[in-house]
């Protein structure tokens, strides 16, 4: 077959059988922009259920009020900030896309927004950091202890316990991002790379 | 139903058989098809009121039904160990069947399939006979660009083509 022929086999091609057109058609997870959607309101639930079961293991268990307290104040405040990022994350998913752009553009803008997300993402991974350090504290200042511990261990701890934390921190996000988001941002990287080379 | 949306469904109805030519050079399979229909008519039907007519409706349309084709992801169920499902499914209704005509349809819909989401857009514009010009603006990159992609496009078309 000729490449020439192809034109006169396109025009050929006149089908009557193309599926009923429908504009109360709800998109589906067929689109990077919705399959993230979808990843971010499971992401949002489970962080959601996370915090119940947080609030129930304080209330449940026996400990000093004063810690009990702490650790409330703690996770109402962690709460906030959650509920912030995803108010961002949710906004920035329901304004992105334009596919009226021209089709370079589009992709870059995609791109851009996608990359902005990520930033965010990035940002609400550590903005954690501070509340794995009060945590710390408050289990140090708080709980009985069967010897008092010395400053040098104190010391030793909150440091280390920072240093693997935003380590984990750091991994989980990367690994989670990528799975959850990363391949769809790299098709599009790919797809914009296509069009520039 | 509201006359917008008459109006709009009017004028889909009049190139719905160019989008399904775009899902079928997308989408080997026919739920992916049928989905990536809708999709561009959902993605159509949203932009519609910001459409001024300061082009074509269908230069608008393709460039939304192409914008759209090409991020679409196929979906993620699982398949039928029968594989790909040929054309065959959309046979054009005739009085007397063609089927050298289909089998030459079939061959070239499964060459474009091989291509890379970029490609296909580009041998889009050259089948449909769109000056380089014009297909620099729905890009968004230069003619020159446009033509050495083009190039590019139908040589590796080629190269499938005549591969088999």
């Amino acid at each position: 077959m000729n490449i020439d022929e192809l034109k006169d086999i396109w025009n050929d091609d006149i089908s009557h059988e193309t599926p009923e057109i429908s504009i109360e058609h709800k998109n589906k997870i067929n689109l990077p922009l919705e399959n993230m959607r979808k990843n971010m309101r499971m992401e949002f639930w489970s962080t959601l259920g996370i915090f119940i079961f947080a609030f129930a293991l304080v209330s449940l268990c026996e400990a000093p009020f004063k810690f009990k307290f702490y650790i409330d104040i703690l996770l109402i405040s962690m709460g906030i900030v959650t509920f912030f990022f995803f108010s961002k994350f949710f906004r920035l998913y329901k304004e992105m896309s334009n596919p009226v752009l021209k089709t370079y553009d589009a992709l870059k803008d995609l791109l851009q927004q996608l990359n902005l997300n990520k930033q965010y993402y990035l940002s609400f991974y550590l903005s954690f950091v501070p509340f794995l350090v009060c945590e710390l504290i408050i289990v140090i200042e708080c709980l009985p202890h069967r010897q008092p511990l010395s400053d040098m261990r104190i010391a030793t701890t909150l440091i280390s316990a920072v240093l693997i934390g935003l380590f984990g921190l750091y991994l989980v996000g990367k690994l989670w991002f990528r799975h959850f988001y990363g391949k769809h941002i790299t098709k599009i990287q790919n797809l914009l790379t296509e069009l520039e080379k | 139903m509201t006359p917008s949306e008459q109006e709009f469904l009017n004028k889909i109805e009049k190139h719905k058989g160019i989008i399904f030519k775009i899902s079928k050079m997308y989408m080997d399979e026919k739920d992916d098809r049928d989905d990536l229909f809708q999709e561009i008519t959902y993605q159509v039907w949203k932009a519609y009121p910001g459409f001024r007519g300061q082009s074509e409706f269908s230069t608008w349309l393709y460039r939304i039904a192409l914008n759209t084709a090409i991020v679409f992801l196929k979906s993620e169920k699982k398949r039928s160990f029968i594989g790909n499902e040929d054309f065959s499914n959309y046979k054009i209704i005739q009085d007397e069947y063609d089927h050298e005509k289909e089998e030459k349809l079939d061959k070239m819909y499964k060459a474009i399939n091989q291509l890379n989401p970029i490609d296909k857009a580009f041998i889009f514009y050259y089948l449909e006979d769109f000056p380089g010009k014009e297909i620099a603006g729905q890009m968004g990159i230069s003619e020159g660009n446009v033509r050495v992609k083009m190039n590019r496009a139908k040589n590796k078309l080629k190269d499938i083509l005549n591969s088999k």
